[in-house]
């Protein structure tokens, strides 16, 4: 195969000219490079290289400028509109339509419209669209309270609205002033100036040669007729008979219209070259399910070919850039070098993850008494990326488990901070005038400390240039921004910006984008995403214009896109000996997705065969149930629980008890195997905050006064204490978010309805007892121990229990051990032998947990002579005008634990006999609903 | 003249889309050049889309070729289109390529992306930003939402009294104190037309100031005040019992009796009794208050009079007002924060720059209410003469609205337009779908001479014994689901049998005659009788489902046995769980059981769930734990499935939170080197190292699976910022919508829901779950929007759930309506199912053994099991298939075995799965200043030499290097204040005569141009000027001089000097400091 710049640069060796005095214009600079590289390999003896140049270049150099970036252009154009229109949006707001402006005026240049007729017409249609008489008032103000823009079209709004089309004009012809006393420019208007100045040229020194265009612009089509008719430039095609002649065929599209005109008409060679309608057999199609499996089938594709065959006579084209990974991914081991041309959106790259957050912490950063505070969540984001972790992986753990575990809804700084390095680059309060530099400051550290491979370096350096324009821009505009806008702006820009990925072009497989295969030929094609919507892409003209105007000044539309895409496609068949289209069949979950038109094209026109379908193998492996043996490793485990010499190591509680009972193997985790369940900082309120922030409100109100060990209260007592219950929830919730005395306490709307329930909660407890008359307060969240002895192998044992008693009272020589339950909890009790039976569905835990209190107490005080009665305040019942405190069984209050001490012991004894059975393993519930709430749930795959 | 609009009433299988295709040739072959460009073609869903685009090129192709003037086809549009075989052909081929090489304008799309389109023009106007999203997710939104709202608590004192009311409320009914499932419950509405159709009287209700908590008050003071009276009524009645000695027990009934209901009055919960219908008709008479013959009689009949009949009197009525009061306050806390959702939705939306997909036809609506010239669409340059629309029973009334308006301007040029539909096959409601309009509505909307209506009739798809079969049962179901509608108390209004009424289809003549007329097959069995709606719906799913399953690999053979492929059988589930279930087993029967020679593959793209395999828990396991490296429990599930994939069995080792098993020593150690660098990998890239450190590509594990993960990864990646935080979270809202894709083409059985099912059909049909309740109960009953009016006059609207109360309450119209209408959603989704088999039905059906003596028809099975049990039979059939020893009904044989099975050979994929490491073979180009080690040394020097180096070589003057660097300081990489130091640094260069000769715009100078060397090898010293008679090269260099520079351009100086033959000098030019070296 010889590629078509191959055979341009031997046409020109063989004409004999001077290549010193020649002038190659291509439609981009990789095109020439190819250019320069197939002419060394023509010759024999060294040679002056021609000047090889793209259009755009020639265009400037002709103008005597280059363009100016985006940013500043729409910047400049945004101050503009500020001038001509009142009430002007932010800057944010209007930057995606600057964009679409600026491309508009680009159009308008680069087609030499009559740009002020055209934004009169514009105005005219946007008067008579925008009469939103044809709605009632009615109806407008009914869409505006769905819609809040509506609201904006009331008649001073509407005026605003039309005066932004009416503007548009105006708008350019200021845009045009301003850009020239600022020394700016814009792509479009350097065009239009040279096109319309092309008769003063002065001839140029060397001679000039167009090679393999398409499409001209209307600047373009002047600039260069001109360069042939006065100059005597050359213009050299890549065209091909079969979409040249057929007239429907839009890829031939401009070239039949260039046929015909009497400058270009005559460059066209004869005959016109026919390769691809010989193609078909050449042709392979390729459906398979998945956009990810086509990289997969690319890997295959290659792995195929011969091994001797040159890696750069292939090229893997791919029309979404989000394939350049995957396809990378799955390359054959023995290709060594390849060359990507494409871009990949910056915003994939951990680097803008990582600056993103950055501007989360400043934005949430606060200062309080001169110390600075970061809110804890934008902390913990940023501890989780690479940068920071690696510079000190064990402080870095320190510091979040500190944050964790003290509930640090605000870090201080110096929880954080160190005195050098990233730390301390990071964690500082910049003021909004200085983020920028922040983040560049931080970008330039980590290009330089940070160990990295040259891709990671490419997207520093990026996101480092796109930083310093908008730090130019910021500081000419002399602007005092806010840190919102600049987080914005921020992420308007770099959302959109694309690195480039620009490699050793020559060398290796070639990966490109559809725009960046233009004018080269490969012998073997691979071609990505033959989709509709990808290639070609949606339709879609981004214009302020509407398509009929457009129509009518001749800027391009749909069709004029359309033809440039599918001559992109076509011409890589022109040359390519070997072609693989892949098309995936079903796109975004519960998208179907529809093979490109190229597709049903070949098949009709060039009777190229059905697609072959890949199928991926179906197989599935589930997790499947299992379970834990009580190894000797287990068992000792599990005998820190037995008492030794007196002593006890572990002791059961009753969550424990319980767990066990709802699922052994969840059981085993966390007690045996000692999987903690993961810490959060809890800004929300989660029923075990909830708990606990009750228990703390109660305990505040009624804690037994230092050196006593009880308290009596009565009516009178208690109804002192109510008012103070507000009091002793904001005490309760400040020791939890160790908010610290002085600094304010700040609620989340969350916490505000928790807090107010909370104290109503406790105000309904107070008032039960308060009704009930007269107690004595015996102990508060105390802990309390108790033994119990078992059958073992080894003989009997002691086995240690324990656990913290909410509230022990006396009340009219009863002793009530009493739980505060927030949840679900109710106190009906089927039978003692039903607190144990996993298989009861209502099986009470929170009796369970009552029960083993009241054994608790039974056990610590011998002594004792009163009956002792367990009691739940439960939250669900609380508020009932019957309420009962007591626990219930046969419908009957439990008056007297010591009544059924003796069953629920031997319970109690033959339960935990099982867990340390040896010969029972631990195994996983049957009931899932356990499952629902289970730490655990993500091993058993339930 | 004909009649412009077309409406169809298409039955299952009677060729509707073969009847759409053929309008829609008729319509483009006119003209076949542009034709197609007027046509806009409307289908239900995105797949329906893609096959019909598919379907007008396959036939527009097949025409091309050849035209069969017997086919019916080519027959109709030779007629229609007056042409002959040659000119048909002739059409059709430019037709064809038209559309191909006009493919934007070949329109065949769904409302949605129809509506979309149109509301994209509006951005401005609506000052949606250039780029907005439509935002799919709903559920999100929402979830942000109240969020969103709950945080305003402290700022607003009214948001903050009502929700702490309703928190308050919920801990009195033993709910959770968090209010936001509330919330969200019911805040879903906010983006129902079922909601939006009455928002009108919603925005002008809660306008009024405090209005709300107004109507709540007074709601619970009315309830108050029953509430006290029906107390004082208990002790009014018990005082006159006393009075006249009685006992509750004496009157009739005794224990039982009604007069036990008197000292129910009152209860707090159920302060006013409710009586039965007998009680109601008898009781008005004091006969019917005693036994005969009882010795209390006179007692009982002085009581009567004294006040307990007229007390009894009054229950029906208070009871109607207490369920009234009872209906309106169930959603009111919820409803309360409404307007708070919808002012914030629109903030949302505002500072988001998103649509909702639910916006789309809103605004439409809105706004081309009334307007006889849909000129919005001509923003969109409306270009379409025709409108085809398919399945049009299920679209709403909103979006029927918004259509309208086009149809009635084309169809007032005479244009031709068409709708398709079947109400037997509106399934859709839920979604707003309204089957009243094809029943009846669009016949009014219409002007009734452009109507041409047809009924298409003839089955095509099945065998003449299904066929037979559906026209018996469905002729008979409609009356067993009155039967139903009537035990809920109410006539049934006959809503069924009109939208049945056409049900019976023709067998085309065809196949009358063919041996096999079909295969049915229905199984009953018996359930326990617990009431549906209980608390463990899902537990007794999952109960109820063990038998059929473990019928179905049995089935599944037998059906291969009889020669069908895999690709014929088609399971009809109800819900998706049930799919996952099925799917599951057989796939389980396939690892584990399968005998030699039968298959069990499957394909659903709505049961087969990425997050079952253990590959993908692996991954997930890993990913986790480094989103949080402190998460032991994440690792522990990461070596849990670790072990799991390579066979190593799970032990106490694997799992203490201080050990692992030596196996995986090793790759414990990989994982702690790796970490870090896997850490600063972009999402995919991680997946990706993910997969490959695990091994799952080596091991070809569950690759389907962990394409679909891959996939997933990637459609996160496209549309959010790519960190794995996020991602985590997206993932565990979304796992459950992410399915294995698998090709259309491939052999596997479907496993799809009724709902999906629509439009498809298949040779063999299995529907192993025929059995759910008709009237969803519990959390899964429907919100009706109920028009109300306070006391104080207010018109509002209230969400009431619909429950059983409401039947006696001032809703009782809107109740019944909406049983009626589950009646009818059931009976749909029956003819739905039965009506997709081509050859053979498999049903199965659970039922329950009635209490009573008349059956509960509240279920499809028990409705179902009536009709069979009850001597089911149909046509040429007169004797009964039912068995009622097995309990099912079995029709038909197969014939003798059609074909050997042959076993398929399952082609391995050929595809690369293995990872490589690429980031070592991609070299990126350097520049001046870039973040490679020389560039960060440069810039930390601020080594200015290097640009000015990097500009000289590039350009012809002075100007030319000014200008290249304006462009470089335009890309940012570096700030203005370094700029202009080297254009300081360049302009002094230029003040050395030398340098500025070298400049000289009058000699030619060659620049990025060198020598090129045979294999292309290139040669470029910096600049090259080229004389008359001389010719200099020079090169420029920054820092310290070295021995080769003068040597390098000595040898550009030989090879220049082979080329023009001429002198040539040579210079190197050291620019810091500026010293100029002749060589
Ligand atoms: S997920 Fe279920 S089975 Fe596994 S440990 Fe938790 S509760 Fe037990």
């Amino acid at each position: 195969m010889i590629p078509f710049l191959k055979e341009t640069a031997k046409s020109l060796l063989d004409s004999g000219r001077e290549l010193n005095r020649l002038r190659v214009v291509l439609p981009n600079r990789r095109a020439g490079l190819f250019f320069t590289k197939y002419m060394g390999e023509l010759i024999e003896q060294p040679v002056w290289m021609p000047e090889v140049i793209t259009i755009e270049q020639l265009v400037y150099e002709l103008a005597g400028k280059t363009p100016t970036d985006d940013l500043t252009l729409i910047f400049e154009l945004y101050e503009q509109y500020c001038q001509i229109q009142k009430e002007p949006e932010s800057f944010d707001r209007f930057y995606h339509w600057g964009e679409l402006i600026l491309k508009d005026f680009n159009d308008l240049d680069q087609f030499l419209a009559p740009v002020a007729q055209v934004y009169t017409h514009l105005a005219e249609i946007k008067s008579l669209e925008t009469d939103l008489s044809y709605l009632s008032d009615e109806q407008r103000s009914l869409i505006a309270q769905f819609w809040k823009a509506f609201e904006r079209q009331n008649e001073r709004e509407q005026e605003r609205f039309l005066r932004f089309w009416q503007v548009l004009g105006k708008l350019y012809e200021g845009f045009q002033a301003r850009l020239h006393t600022g020394g700016f420019s814009y792509s479009g208007q350097l065009y239009r100036q040279v096109a319309q100045q092309a008769q003063e040229l002065p001839v140029p020194e060397k001679e000039v040669l167009f090679i393999g265009f398409n499409a001209f612009t209307q600047a373009e089509e002047k600039i260069i007729s001109h360069f042939i008719q006065s100059f005597g430039a050359q213009l050299i095609w890549d065209v091909d008979a079969y979409y040249l002649e057929d007239s429907m065929q839009e890829a031939g599209l401009f070239f039949r219209q260039y046929r015909k005109d009497k400058i270009f008409g005559k460059t066209f060679p004869s005959p016109i070259p026919n390769q691809i309608r010989n193609k078909s057999g050449k042709v392979h199609i390729h459906a398979i399910p998945l956009k990810t499996n086509q990289a997969n089938l690319v890997g295959q594709l290659l792995e195929e070919q011969s091994v001797g065959e040159a890696l750069e006579e292939t090229v893997i084209i791919l029309p979404d850039e989000h394939l350049l990974f995957p396809v990378l991914d799955h390359l054959p081991e023995r290709i060594t070098d390849l060359n990507v041309t494409m871009g990949y959106p910056m915003r994939n790259a951990p680097m803008y993850a990582f600056l993103d957050a950055l501007l989360e912490l400043q934005k949430h950063a606060k200062v309080k008494d001169e110390k600075i505070f970061f809110y804890h969540k934008t902390v913990l984001d940023l501890l989780a990326y690479a940068y920071l972790n690696e510079e000190d992986p064990l402080g870095n753990a320190e510091v979040i488990e500190k944050i964790k575990t003290n509930n640090l809804i605000e870090v201080p700084q110096e929880a954080v901070a160190k005195e050098s390095g990233l730390f301390a680059l990071v964690f500082q309060k910049i003021p909004s005038q200085g983020i920028l530099d922040y983040l560049a400051s931080i970008i330039t550290f980590l290009a330089k400390e940070f160990p990295q491979n040259d891709t990671q370096k490419n997207y520093l350096f990026q996101a480092f240039k796109q930083l310093n324009r908008m730090k130019e821009i910021f500081h000419s505009q002399n602007a005092n921004l806010t840190l919102d806008f600049q987080l914005n702006l921020f992420r308007k820009l770099f959302r959109e910006l694309k690195l480039p990925f620009e490699g050793e072009p020559l060398r290796g497989l070639q990966i490109m984008g559809v725009l960046e295969s233009r004018n080269l030929d490969f012998k073997r094609v691979i071609f990505c995403d033959v989709n509709e919507g990808s290639f070609p892409p949606a339709a879609g003209m981004n214009s302020m214009i509407p398509m009929n105007l457009r129509k009518a000044f001749g800027l391009p539309v749909q069709e004029q896109n359309d033809a440039i895409y599918a001559y992109t496609f076509y011409r890589l068949l022109h040359r390519a000996e070997e072609v693989h289209l892949i098309y995936s069949t079903a796109g975004e979950q519960g998208k179907a997705t529809e093979m490109s038109r190229y597709l049903h094209q070949l098949r009709v026109e060039l009777q190229v065969n059905e697609a072959n379908s890949v199928w991926i193998p179906v197989q599935m492996t589930p997790p499947s149930a299992f379970s834990i043996e009580k190894t000797e490793a287990v068992m000792d485990k599990l005998t820190q629980y037995l008492v030794k010499e007196g002593e006890e190591v572990k002791t059961f509680s009753a969550s424990a008890l319980n767990m066990y009972l709802d699922c052994r193997l969840r059981f085993y985790f966390r007690y045996v195997a000692q999987l903690k369940e993961k810490e959060e900082v809890v800004t929300y309120i989660d029923p075990m905050t909830f708990g606990t922030l009750l228990h703390r409100g109660m305990e505040h109100l009624y804690a037994i006064p230092e050196g006593r060990t009880y308290r009596d209260l009565d009516k009178k007592d208690i109804e002192q204490l109510i008012p103070q219950v507000q009091a002793a929830v904001t005490l309760a919730l400040r020791e939890f978010y160790k908010v610290e005395e002085g600094e304010e306490l700040r609620l989340s709307g969350q916490l505000v309805i928790a807090s107010e329930v909370l104290a109503k909660y406790l105000e309904a407890i107070l008032t039960y007892d308060k009704n009930q008359g007269k107690f004595r307060v015996i102990g508060l969240e105390e802990e309390c121990k108790a033994k119990v002895s078992i059958q073992t192998a080894k003989g009997i044992k002691e086995v240690a229990l324990g656990g913290v008693i909410d509230r022990m009272d006396i009340k009219e020589g009863v002793v009530r051990l009493l739980d505060y339950k927030t949840g679900k909890d109710t106190k009906v009790v089927g039978s003692i032998s039903s607190l144990f039976d996993r298989e009861d569905k209502k099986r009470n835990k929170a009796a369970m947990q009552t029960f083993l209190y009241a054994f608790f107490y039974h056990y610590m005080h011998p002594e004792n002579q009163l009956p002792i009665k367990p009691g739940i305040f439960n939250i669900k019942e609380i508020y009932a005008e019957d309420f009962n405190l007591f626990l219930q069984m046969d419908k009957t209050e439990i008056l007297d634990y010591r009544d059924h001490a003796a069953e629920f012991e031997e319970g109690l004894r033959k339960l935990i006999e099982e867990i340390l059975n040896p010969d029972l393993v631990f195994d996983q519930t049957l009931d899932k609903k356990k499952c629902t709430y289970c730490a655990y749930k993500e091993i058993c795959g339930r | 003249m004909a009649r412009p609009f077309l409406l169809y009433k298409s039955s299952a299988g009677s060729g509707k889309t073969y009847t759409l295709i053929l309008e829609y040739l008729k319509l483009a072959l006119q003209d076949p050049k542009a034709g197609f460009k007027g046509i806009l073609a409307v289908t239900f869903t995105n797949k329906a889309t893609q096959e019909m685009k598919e379907r007008i090129l396959k036939e527009l192709g097949r025409l091309s070729k050849e035209v069969k003037p017997e086919e019916s086809m080519d027959q109709a549009l030779l007629q229609h289109l007056k042409l002959t075989p040659e000119q048909l052909m002739e059409r059709a081929e430019q037709a064809l390529r038209s559309i191909l090489h006009g493919y934007g304008h070949f329109s065949v799309s769904t409302i949605d992306s129809f509506f979309q389109k149109v509301i994209r023009s509006f951005a401005r106007e609506l000052d949606l930003q250039a780029k907005f999203d439509v935002e799919m997710d709903t559920d999100n939104v929402l979830e942000l939402l109240v969020d969103r709202i709950v945080e305003k608590v402290a700022e607003d004192p009214h948001l903050r009294q009502w929700l702490i009311a309703y928190a308050e409320h919920q801990l009195l009914d033993g709910k959770s104190w968090d209010i936001r499932g509330g919330i969200k419950d019911l805040g879903k509405e906010i983006f129902q037309e079922r909601f939006k159709a009455h928002r009108r009287v919603f925005q002008e209700s809660v306008a009024q100031v405090g209005f709300l908590l107004d109507f709540k008050q007074e709601i619970q003071a009315a309830k108050n005040r029953i509430l006290a009276e029906s107390q004082s009524k208990r002790q009014e009645a018990e005082q006159i019992r006393l009075r006249q000695g009685l006992n509750w027990e004496d009157f009739k009934g005794g224990s039982k009796g009604f007069a036990m209901k008197f000292p129910r009055q009152g209860n707090p919960k159920n302060p006013i009794p409710e009586l039965t219908k007998k009680m109601m008709e008898e009781l008005h008479d004091p006969l019917h208050w005693f036994s005969k013959g009882s010795p209390q009689e006179n007692q009982i009949r002085a009581a009567f009079h004294e006040g307990l009949g007229a007390m009894l009197a009054a229950w029906p009525s208070q009871l109607k007002l207490w369920n009234t009061y009872l209906a309106l306050q169930k959603n009111l806390n919820a409803f309360g924060v409404f307007k708070n959702l919808i002012l914030e939705l629109r903030d949302l939306k505002d500072e988001e720059g998103i649509l909702l997909i639910s916006d789309v036809n809103d605004f439409l609506t809105e706004i081309t209410k009334d307007n006889e010239a849909p000129f919005i669409y001509e923003k969109i340059g409306n270009q379409y003469q025709h409108f085809l629309i398919d399945e049009f029973q299920d679209t709403s009334e909103f979006q029927w609205s918004s259509f309208k308006p086009l149809l009635e301007n084309s169809l007032a040029s005479g244009h031709t337009n068409l709708l398709v539909g079947d109400v037997k096959q509106s399934i859709y409601r839920w979604r707003g779908g309204k089957l009243e309009l094809l029943l009846s509505e669009v016949q009014t909307h219409i002007q009734d001479e452009l109507i041409e209506q047809r009924n298409l009739d003839v089955n095509y798809r099945s065998l003449p014994g299904i066929i037979r079969f559906n026209n018996t049962l469905f002729e008979h179901l409609p009356a067993f689901m009155q039967r139903g509608i009537e035990q809920y108390a109410m006539d049934h209004q006959s809503i069924l049998a009109q939208a049945f009424q056409d049900v019976v289809q023709r067998v085309p003549g065809g196949k009358l005659d063919s041996p096999f007329q079909g295969k049915i097959h229905i199984a009953f069995s018996e359930k326990n009788n617990s009431t549906p709606g209980a608390e463990d719906e899902e537990l007794e799913e999952e109960e109820a489902d063990l038998g059929v399953i473990e019928k179905l690999p049995d089935l599944v053979m037998r059906l291969q046995d009889q020669g069908y492929a895999l690709k014929d059988i088609a399971f009809l589930v109800q819900k998706n769980v049930q799919g996952a279930m099925i799917a599951d087993a057989l796939m389980e029967y396939q690892r584990t059981q399968a005998q030699e020679g039968y298959r069990f593959d499957v394909l659903s793209e709505e049961s087969l769930f990425i997050d079952k395999s253990i590959a993908v828990k692996c991954v997930l396991g890993l990913l986790t734990y480094f989103s949080n490296t402190a998460d032991k429990v994440a690792l522990k599930t990461f070596w849990q499935y670790y072990a799991l994939v390579y066979g190593i069995p799970v032990s106490h080792k694997l799992f203490h939170h201080r050990s692992l098993p030596v196996e995986l020593f090793e790759k414990q150690e990989e994982l702690q080197c790796k970490q870090a660098a896997l850490l600063q990998l972009p999402l995919l890239e991680l997946v990706e190292q993910a997969i490959s450190f695990i091994g799952l590509t080596e091991h070809r594990q569950d690759l389907a699976h962990v394409s679909g993960f891959k996939e997933a990864v990637l459609d996160f990646v496209k549309k959010n910022r790519a960190d794995l935080r996020g991602f985590l979270e997206w993932w565990d809202r979304n796992k459950l919508k992410r399915t294995v894709r698998i090709p259309e083409d491939h052999d596997a059985m479907r496993i799809l829901t009724i709902h999906k099912a629509k439009g498809l059909q298949f040779k063999v049909v299995i529907a192993p779950y025929l059995d759910w309740e008709i009237v969803p109960t519990g959390t899964k009953a429907p919100i009706l929007w109920a028009p109300f009016a306070t006391a104080q006059g207010i018109e509002t609207v209230i969400p009431l759930t619909h429950q059983k109360s409401m039947k006696q309450s001032n809703f009782s119209e809107l109740y019944e309506k909406e049983v009626r209408l589950a009646y009818l959603d059931s009976l749909n989704m029956l003819y739905v199912a039965f009506t997709r088999a081509e050859e053979a039905i498999y049903g199965f059906a659970n039922y329950s053994i009635p209490k009573s003596n008349v059956p509960s028809l509240k279920t499809t099975g028990n409705v179902l099991y009536e009709l069979f049990s009850t001597g089911f039979t149909f046509e040429d059939q007169p004797n009964s298939s039912w068995n009622p020893g097995m309990n099912t009904f079995d029709w038909g044989e197969f014939p003798e075995k059609k074909r050997e099975r042959t076993p398929q050979v399952q082609l391995e994929a050929n595809l690369r799965w293995e990872y490589q490491d690429w980031s070592q073979k991609l070299k990126t180009k350097s520049h001046a200043w870039d973040f490679s080690e020389e560039g960060l040394r440069a810039r930390e020097q601020r080594d200015v030499g290097v640009i000015v180096h990097e500009l000289l070589a590039s350009s012809e003057s002075l100007s030319d290097a000014l200008l290249l660097l304006q462009k470089f300081t335009f890309e940012g990489r570096w700030v203005e204040d370094i700029a202009s130091e080297i254009a300081t640094q360049l302009k002094r260069l230029f003040e050395n005569n030398q340098v500025k000769s070298w400049f000289d715009p009058e000699s030619f100078s060659l620049t990025e141009q060198g020598i090129l060397l045979p294999g292309g090898m290139q040669k470029r010293p910096d600049r090259i000027l080229l004389g008359k008679e001389e010719a200099v090269v020079i090169d420029f260099k920054t820092g310290a001089k070295k021995e080769e520079h003068p040597r390098q351009v000595k040898e550009y100086m030989d090879l220049v000097k082979d080329l023009i033959h001429l002198p040539v000098s040579g210079f190197v030019c050291y620019l810091q400091p500026l010293e100029i070296v002749e060589v």
